[in-house]
């Protein structure tokens, strides 16, 4: 299993969360594209601190061959808090216009 | 390009975790369902921790499990309650061919970068067989709490923001 294997994955995971962003239009929906982007990141995180530090290099003395899943932790915490946050926008959004429809976000447009 | 693990093993667990995460993918953006999206969605998550356990990240797979499926999953499933018409809900909106365009176009290019550019990790290829099992999580830990200790702090902040920013935008307004 190669690191082009995982790498390839990540980019067509990437591609389907990014049409989901632009061309739904539901705003949950649009949420959920933005999270198979978060994971295709992570995925390709994950793989790259795999392949090009391996722990058969882990000796004790430097500890900085997993930055890679420190980095993808972090990620995770970012997009929890984005998710939080989209989730509390969108429910205040239905609140003033009872549609959850990205053609109705227009109210900074006139 | 340096290989790892060449068993036939990783290679099917490999191909299954990849079929059930595209086909999760590919569900989440076809169905017309909001539900059957989010249920979707869900298998994705568990084929990508799927996928971080095969790579020999557990904890990273376990968090995986435990945030996005347990967490984010079902704050997206409250979305049904804000959707009409759940089973016809989630349609496209007139961006869907220059968005098939634009994804096609970067992917073409993403392929075009892996496939073409030699990544110098040529060094690794000679721990393959050997790569006996290491419990990393205790160096996981020990890089968390020395080196980016205050990215973890900032961090840990940004998730409380965020979370009474939350508590803010969905609070009833009774004045």
């Amino acid at each position: 299993m190669n690191l082009e294997n995982f790498l390839l994955l990540s980019a067509i995971l990437f591609s389907i969360g990014l049409y989901g962003v632009i061309s739904k239009k539901n705003l949950i929906i649009v949420l959920m594209g933005l999270e198979l982007m978060f994971n295709a990141i992570n995925i390709s995180a994950v793989a790259f601190s795999r392949y090009i530090t391996p722990y058969a290099q882990l000796d004790g003395l430097s500890n900085t061959f997993l930055v890679g899943q420190v980095f993808t932790l972090f990620i995770i915490t970012v997009s929890a808090a984005e998710v939080a946050l989209g989730v509390a926008i969108i429910f205040a959004f239905y609140r003033n216009k009872k549609l959850i429809s990205v053609e109705n976000a227009n109210i900074l447009k006139n | 390009m340096g290989t790892i693990e060449s068993t036939i093993v990783v290679d099917i667990a490999f191909y299954v975790l990849s079929i059930i995460v595209l086909a999760g993918a590919i569900g989440v953006v076809t169905t017309k369902s909001v539900f059957r999206a989010g249920v979707m969605l869900i298998g994705a998550f568990f084929g990508a921790a799927g996928l971080f356990i095969l790579m020999r990240a557990e904890f990273i797979g376990v968090v995986q499990i435990l945030i996005y499926v347990g967490a984010i999953s079902v704050l997206l499933l409250f979305g049904t309650l804000m959707t009409r018409d759940v089973e016809y809900a989630s349609l496209t909106n007139n961006k869907k061919v220059p968005g098939i365009v634009i994804c096609a176009t970067l992917l073409a290019v993403f392929i075009f970068v892996i496939v073409t550019s030699q990544l110098d990790i040529q060094n690794i290829s000679n721990t393959a067989g050997n790569d006996s099992y290491i419990n990393a999580i205790p160096y996981l830990a020990e890089l968390l709490m020395n080196e980016f200790v205050v990215v973890f702090e900032i961090v840990s902040v940004l998730l409380l923001t965020a979370i009474i920013g939350g508590l803010m935008l969905v609070r009833e307004n009774r004045s």
